[in-house]
């Protein structure tokens, strides 16, 4: 390496990110602390991202398409020697934990921010690191991976019994697994996620394994330097989990027999250890809250997303060590000045529909309102895009207090006091969380999101919401208005009637809702009851204006429709044809299954799209025959266009030809 | 200006018994009011009839129209009152001041749930009234068009004179060459003279299957042609936007025709009422120091006790505040200056009988506001000028007539408000509805005539005891004469029966004539500065 890379000196640093959003943000935050400048790096679609505009310089490297920037080593490398850049951080995802990425760095004769490749090799196949955490002393699930046939697997799966886990053996995120609850199913199973992880992870080695029906996730954050320290920064609770992607977390695991915690630390550093790990990184445990048994998972070689929440427990900011790590400096702490002080709890805001299935949302952020008082690790300001070719995730929201019922208390009132306008994100979903029972007890499980119903937003709520806007905006016209009598009397009339005009307000879901004015005169309604931001349309001169409500937590969004455009007739009917297959959101075709000519029945998956790295079935609503196909796989799709069609019952082409008038 | 300190107890009895009283002066008004905007015996079932046909109910029409939760300012609601068998609620039309897109406009609508919104004397002269407050407060006047057209029973009091049908198509013409938009919605059939509102409009707007314009509708088509043609054939939406060009849009329902009227309102070019031309001096408003709603407890029940006009405009005017005018002399009258709603105005007001004092007074207060350029404010209640050796020694007759001549000639904007009395000279003088006040309001405890219902049935019955010359006379014939002068005095002169012929523009609860007013004076506010007046000759 090379003695300018190596310099301890904070300020000779120049750090290219090779990420994006949120953890973008953050890494450059603390490297700009420590005096370092900063790089990004970042694909079309994130031009004007605030990452990007924040960053001391930036560099396009390509398209949407992830292998041809942020997977590309090559242009990402390219970008590090175009800026002289000194040192390279991965984030957390993309290439943070590929180890011919991490060698490229080196060898390119910058500083790696992360840890050794070999510690990437070791834990990043599943197979690999139960061997090591096995012979580590940490407990291993009961589990198969010796072969790869379906046969010898539904075998392993019948002697470790039903239910089993099957999961990919590169996997992470949530993708390539499957529970199988028996034998019957374990087929379709096992090839379901096999070619999830092929797609995923260019792999579709398998591992199966015990299924616990009670399980919750702890996790045991690690640290250590390239001088044979390590420590651990104490437990993190990440059960909250729906197909394995998290949504809360909190520091310190609550609830934990000592045992179980000592012995969680114990092994996770015993872990790290093993593998000589010189960075931040996660040993992730199953642990039955029965019994208080923990199982190894995994370790995640990289930063966490949910690692703010140690670094308010313990005070550290684990990207600093991360770096003086990466710099050759020796841990600034022994294991014994670890002091886990209070609790924090952390909240994934993400940009989708709890109420509909978590379907992935888009949109523009037209309102942010974020409340004091808590910390916001963010990928948006009021005005960005949210695309359909990245994770839903555009902000943490991560709260500390002197324990945990503080804490929560201290999460209940920021998410009522926060507002992200524009779409729908799940903060309603977590102000509906922190009120469950399980959670309020500390004892959730992963299974929880699984085995309750979410609440939908009723119509009383949008109502609710809408009248609040309502009063917002009438207060927002007044104040436009002039000082005088006309500008200040409201409906003043010499005839004793109430105004029977209404406030059209257009939800960001697309639902009108009218709110008559007559009923915003009562005193109590003038008063808006939760956090309000009212934007009069400054991010582009024909935007309308938009008032965004904070209701249960939920922020819903309205755009006052003016008259002449809530009463202008219906132009050409929206859609296409009835039983055509339309795009609900922008996607990417990930699959076609049917081709022109092919007769499809009712429910028939005829076409698979990709947004948000989740894959959504489109089925044929009735019976019919393939008539056209309008794209093909690969192709960006766009909201409400029309994908395939089906040909025309014979019947109705009679009776159009009926209608041909005969010349005389 | 200092402010007004109020001498009124609100504690007293006779505080009490007042404020009871016109708790049912406004009782009866409220009543009155709900008889003109609907409802109510026989008229449910034409409300129905409307409303099945999926037609709009016409004041809900013009919120549909206005800017959302701005005033309107109606005129004359509850003209017809007590005329036509008092079946014609409002005379069957809606006329007032509403915003759009901050611009104010004259609304004049028909209303066709009553008599199919046919054209009776009182629908004409407050559709011209309406074009004459457009005129002098240049403002563009939206029609929505819903009338059977002239009441033929009475065509005689509707179509032949000056200020009858004809005289709306005329001033129609005149607002459209002065640059005020006329603006067309035909939501009914306008048959003959009825299709000149729309064909004389600048832009007009038909609605399907209800809208519909013809000079001669089916049946005179069938009559002279022997041609048989559905309405619609005739003269609908269609014919008219595709193929006449009588109409230069067609919306499919009403609500379509109002989005499309906001739009094209959205491109007339007018001043807003934001776009004070700075003639008028305005600071930001203030609300009166005093409560409004202590008027009511003012005005004495009993309409022999005077009130103290001061104690009117604390109740009006900004913060309470007023700088009297020559306050030691003529104190019958009272002037000076003030702000209502952040207009510099100069009010004059009544305390009872005028004498030559206050006559001078009162001109030589409309001379100092014509030449400062201030608009005017009349709170009318007075029994007139002074009569007696006295007071025609001293001059009334050319005393009062100076009043008179200044009030005539002054070209800023005047208002009046009737808060009580307006009898005999003392209405001219005082600005009555001959001397063109701008708008012109009265309170329902108000009273107008010649004279006093009293006075009247001495005065007219001595001369007709006179006129009888000597001839015998019976105590029951004098009573009946007596009883007969009194009682149509009394009729004539009530408030009702006034408000009803339009020789005003509304009756008003005491507590909305600061806005009212408010609204008025903002409307000039808008407007260049009036040009100064011809100089005219007083009698010394």
């Amino acid at each position: 390496m090379s003695s300018t890379s190596m310099s301890s000196e904070m300020s000779d640093q120049k750090l290219l990110v090779a990420n994006r959003g949120e953890i973008a943000r953050r890494v450059m935050r603390t490297a700009r602390r420590l005096g370092m400048a900063t790089v990004a790096v970042h694909a079309e679609p994130d031009a004007t991202a605030p990452f990007v505009a924040e960053a001391d310089e930036a560099v396009l490297i390509g398209p949407a398409d992830l292998t041809q920037s942020y997977l590309s080593i090559e242009r990402i490398l390219a970008a590090a020697a175009e800026t002289g850049a000194t040192a390279v951080h991965p984030g957390y995802g993309f290439l943070s934990e590929n180890a011919g990425f991490a060698r490229a760095v080196i060898d390119a004769g910058l500083v790696w921010v992360g840890p050794h490749p070999g510690a990437l090799e070791s834990m990043g196949g599943k197979i690999e690191a139960r061997r090591i955490a096995d012979t580590a002393g940490v407990p291993i699930i009961p589990g198969f991976d010796s072969s790869q046939d379906p046969d010898d697997l539904a075998k392993a799966a019948d002697e470790i019994g039903y239910p089993v886990l099957v999961k990919a053996a590169a996997g992470g995120g949530g993708k390539g697994i499957r529970i199988v609850k028996q034998p019957s199913e374990f087929g379709a199973g096992l090839a379901e996620a096999r070619s999830e992880a092929e797609r995923s992870f260019g792999s579709g080695d398998m591992i199966v394994e015990r299924y616990i029906t009670r399980p919750r996730h702890v996790e045991v954050q690690v640290v250590g330097d390239k001088h044979g320290s390590v420590i651990d920064l104490g437990t993190r609770e990440c059960s909250v989990q729906r197909r394995y992607q998290k949504l809360f977390e909190e520091a310190p695991a609550p609830n934990l027999p000592d045992a179980t915690r000592q012995g969680l630390r114990d092994r996770g550093r015993a872990l790290a250890e093993a593998i000589d790990y010189d960075s931040a990184g996660t040993v992730e445990f199953i642990v039955d809250d029965e019994t208080g048994d923990f199982y190894f998972l995994e370790m995640n070689t990289r930063l966490q997303v949910e690692h703010p929440v140690t670094e308010l427990v313990t005070g550290h900011d684990l990207v600093e060590l991360q770096i003086r790590s990466a710099l050759g400096q020796p841990l600034p702490i022994a294991q014994s000045d670890v002091r886990i002080q209070g609790h924090a709890v952390e909240a994934r805001i993400n940009a989708e529909d709890p109420a509909n299935g978590f379907a992935p949302q888009i949109g523009t952020v037209t309102n942010l309102v974020v409340p004091d008082g808590i910390r916001w690790d963010s990928a948006i300001e009021a005005g960005s895009a949210i695309s359909p070719h990245y994770d839903s995730m555009v902000a943490k929201l991560i709260v500390g207090g002197a324990d945990r019922t503080e804490a929560l208390a201290r999460l209940r009132t920021a998410l009522d006091g926060l507002v992200v306008g524009g779409l729908t994100t799940n903060t309603g979903f977590h102000r509906w969380l922190i009120d469950q029972s399980p959670l309020t007890a500390g004892r959730i499980t992963t299974r929880f999101l699984d085995e309750t119903e979410i609440p939908p937003v009723g119509a009383e709520q949008l109502t609710a919401a809408a009248r609040t806007a309502a009063v917002v905006w009438l207060a927002h016209l007044e104040t436009g208005r002039s000082a005088g009598p006309w500008g200040r009397l409201g409906h003043f009339s010499l005839t004793p009637r109430a105004s029977t005009q209404t406030i059209a307000l257009r939800h960001h879901t697309g639902e009108l809702v009218e709110v008559p004015v007559a009923d915003l005169d009562n005193p109590s309604d003038r008063r808006a009851r939760s956090a309000v931001d009212l934007d009069p349309g400054s991010h582009g001169a024909l935007r309308s204006p938009s008032i965004a409500v904070n209701l249960a937590g939920a922020t819903h969004t309205f755009e006052p429709v003016p008259r002449s455009m809530r009463w202008a007739p219906d132009s050409a009917a929206a859609g296409s044809s009835a039983g055509a297959i339309v795009a609900p959101f922008p996607a990417v075709v990930a699959e076609i299954r049917v081709g022109v000519g092919d007769p499809v029945a009712g429910g028939d998956v005829v076409i698979v799209i990709e947004a948000m790295k989740m894959l959504h079935s489109l089925a044929a609503s009735g019976a019919g025959t393939v008539d056209e196909i309008r794209v093909a796989v690969g192709d960006q799709v766009e909201t409400k266009q029309t994908l395939v069609t089906f040909a025309v019952d014979e019947e109705v082409d009679h009776e159009v030809d009926h209608e041909v008038e005969t010349p005389v | 200006m200092r402010p007004i300190e109020s001498a009124i107890d609100t504690g007293t009895d006779q505080f009490k018994t007042n404020t009871k009283a016109y708790g049912q002066l406004l009782a009866t008004l409220d009543e009155r009011l709900h008889w003109a905007i609907g409802g109510g015996r026989g008229r449910d079932r034409s409300i129905q009839r409307h409303l099945d046909r999926g037609k709009v109910l016409v004041r809900d029409r013009i919120d549909m129209v206005t800017d959302t939760n701005t005033p309107f300012l109606e005129f004359s609601t509850l003209s017809g009152w007590g005329q036509y068998d008092n079946d014609v609620p409002g005379a069957g039309i809606v006329t007032g001041v509403g915003l759009v897109h901050g611009v104010p406009y004259v609304f004049i609508a028909n209303d066709a749930t009553v008599k199919g919104g046919s054209l009776v004397p009182m629908a004409i002269k407050k559709h011209v009234r309406a074009q004459d407050i457009a005129a002098e407060n240049d403002l563009g006047v939206i029609y929505l068009v819903d009338s059977g057209g002239a009441f033929l029973p009475l065509q005689d009091e509707i179509f032949p004179d000056k200020d009858h049908f004809g005289g709306s198509f005329y001033r129609q013409a005149r607002l459209s060459a002065q640059g005020l938009p006329q603006l067309s919605v035909v939501l009914g059939g306008c048959t003959a003279g009825g299709a000149y509102v729309p064909a004389l409009s600048d832009e007009v707007i038909m609605v399907e299957g209800i809208g519909g314009i013809y000079l001669g509708g089916p049946p005179i088509v069938k009559a002279a042609l022997g041609e048989i043609i559905s309405p619609d054939d005739l003269g609908g939406a269609e014919v008219h936007t595709r193929i006449s060009g009588v109409s230069d849009y067609m919306a499919a329902t009403e609500a379509e025709a109002y989005g499309r009227l906001r739009e094209i309102c959205a491109t007339t070019n007018q001043r807003s009422i934001e776009d004070r031309q700075g003639w008028i001096d305005w600071v930001e408003p203030e609300p009166p120091a005093y409560d409004p709603a202590e008027l009511h407890g003012i005005v004495s029940a009993d309409d022999r006790i005077p009130f103290d006009a001061t104690e009117i405009v604390a109740r009006i005017v900004d913060g309470s505040r007023f700088s009297p005018f020559k306050p030691e002399w003529g104190s019958s009258i009272i002037c000076g200056f003030t702000r209502i709603w952040g207009h510099l105005v100069g009010v004059i007001a009544n305390n009872g009988i005028i004498f030559s004092e206050s006559a001078l007074k009162a001109t030589h207060f409309i001379e100092l506001c014509e030449q400062r350029r201030i608009p005017l404010v009349f709170l009318q209640n007075t029994s007139g000028y002074m009569v007696g050796s006295d007071s025609e020694r001293g001059g009334i007759a050319k005393n009062g007539a100076k009043m008179v001549s200044a009030v005539a000639n002054a070209t800023m904007p005047k208002y009046t408000v009737l808060i009580g009395g307006s009898y005999g000279a003392g209405n001219y003088g005082m600005c009555g509805r001959g001397f063109n006040p701008r708008l012109l309001f009265a309170w329902p405890n108000s009273r107008i005539a010649t004279m006093a219902a009293d006075t009247a049935e001495t005065v007219l019955t001595d001369i007709r005891l006179g006129g009888l010359k000597g001839a015998e006379t019976t105590e029951e014939e004098i009573a009946e004469i007596r009883a007969g002068i009194r009682h149509q005095y009394e009729t004539q002169s009530d408030p009702y029966h006034a408000t009803s012929r339009l020789w005003d523009d509304g009756l008003i609860d005491p507590v909305q004539t600061r806005d009212v007013l408010g609204l008025a004076l903002a409307l000039a506010a808008r407007q260049d500065e009036p040009a100064a007046g011809p100089a005219l000759v007083y009698r010394m």
